[in-house]
């Protein structure tokens, strides 16, 4: 995440001080994210060969068919004119770590050999609420590499109780010893 | 040398006489018939006188001073040839004793050369034998290391292998029970 993405980030995030108009940012950002990241768009989006019109023209087609937002078009037409469409993914990441922040929640994935059940996922989610004492919005994901266990990232650091690291794990000391 | 100097002169008037004494009976003869020409005779000895006066004069000490002279370098040559005669005969002696010894030399100077020989050879023995000790030891060193880079890379090979089929095992036989021990052992690992 570069710098310029966290300051366009903090300015759009200032912008969106009405109630309700962070969310609103938020879910479309989302979207347009992966709207823009799509087959058929990225290459247009991330075209350095763009006239400023033909730019302008195209944020003004996304706004109306994805009803945007005003202030989020007003916000892409200001990327249009200087050329920051591309850092779009990284405004958007950099935006949603502010919202997360000024609602004290994070988000954490937990990956797994074998799909979570509820009670599992909640369980979990407890214990790293507990320990971020921030609400932790979890995206699950199913690793057959792990072979067992789980891992789990949050806030920039990784929890790792798979199979796979401990295997590795004994099979380093067991190298170790031998070498001692 | 009085003496000899008398007698030097008397027969130098003898041999000046003589012609004298044959002649007088011719000159006799001639003037008055007999009687001895006394005349002549006077004559004759001034004249020898005077040369015996003359080789007294001049003769004789030049000759004296020759004959000392002489005699001084014979007895200087005589001492000298006395004294490289006692030079060679002490070098002589010298050079029969040190012959005398030479076999004894000889002899001493073996058993040195022996010894030395003895030594040296001691000396290239202990060299070899400790040159031979360092190469054993760099070869049992190098024996050694050798033996434990092949056994940590057998291990290796082994955890590998031992590893590799773990996971086979665990992603073939790997239940939900075994999920859910996993996970509680993992909430019981995560610091709260």
């Amino acid at each position: 995440m570069s710098a310029v993405a966290r300051r366009y980030a903090k300015a759009l995030f200032e912008l969106a001080a009405e109630p309700g108009s962070r969310e609103q940012i938020a879910r479309e950002l989302e979207l347009l994210r992966g709207v823009v990241a799509s087959a058929e768009l990225a290459p247009m989006w991330n075209n350095p060969r763009l006239t400023a019109e033909q730019r302008r023209a195209l944020v003004a087609a996304l706004q109306r068919e994805l009803q945007l937002s005003e202030l989020l078009g007003r916000f892409l037409h200001c990327l249009a004119d200087a050329k920051r469409l591309r850092e779009l993914p990284s405004i958007e990441q950099a935006f949603e770590q502010l919202f997360d922040e000024s609602l004290r929640r994070t988000r954490a994935v937990f990956r797994s050999a074998l799909p979570l059940d509820e009670t599992t996922l909640d369980r979990l989610r407890a214990r790293f609420t507990a320990l971020t004492e921030k609400e932790v919005l979890v995206r699950t994901e199913v690793d057959p590499e792990l072979l067992g266990g789980i891992v789990v990232e949050v806030e920039g650091k990784i929890f790792d109780g798979s199979v796979r690291t401990q295997l590795a794990r004994m099979a380093a000391r067991l190298v170790g010893a031998a070498s001692h | 040398m009085s003496r000899f100097r008398m007698g030097f002169a008397s027969g130098l008037a003898l041999l000046a006489l003589a012609p004298a004494w044959a002649a007088a009976p011719s000159h006799g003869e001639q003037a008055h018939g007999h009687g001895p020409p006394w005349a002549t005779l006077f004559f004759t000895v001034i004249n020898f006188l005077i040369f015996v006066w003359l080789l007294a004069r001049y003769v004789w000490p030049q000759m004296r001073l020759w004959l000392r002279e002489r005699h001084t370098a014979v007895v200087s040559e005589l001492e000298t040839a006395a004294k490289l005669r006692e030079e060679a005969e002490r070098l002589r002696a010298q050079w029969a004793e040190r012959l005398a010894r030479v076999e004894q030399e000889v002899a001493t100077l073996r058993q040195s050369l022996l010894a030395d020989l003895e030594r040296e050879r001691q000396r290239v023995l202990a060299e070899a034998e400790k040159v031979a000790a360092a190469i054993r030891h760099d070869a049992e060193r190098q024996a050694v290391a050798e033996l434990r880079r092949l056994e940590e890379e057998l291990r290796a090979e082994l955890v590998l292998r031992a590893q590799e089929l773990a996971r086979v095992w665990v992603r073939n036989n790997w239940t939900a029970a075994d999920q859910q021990r996993a996970v509680e052992e993992f909430l019981r690992q995560v610091p709260s």
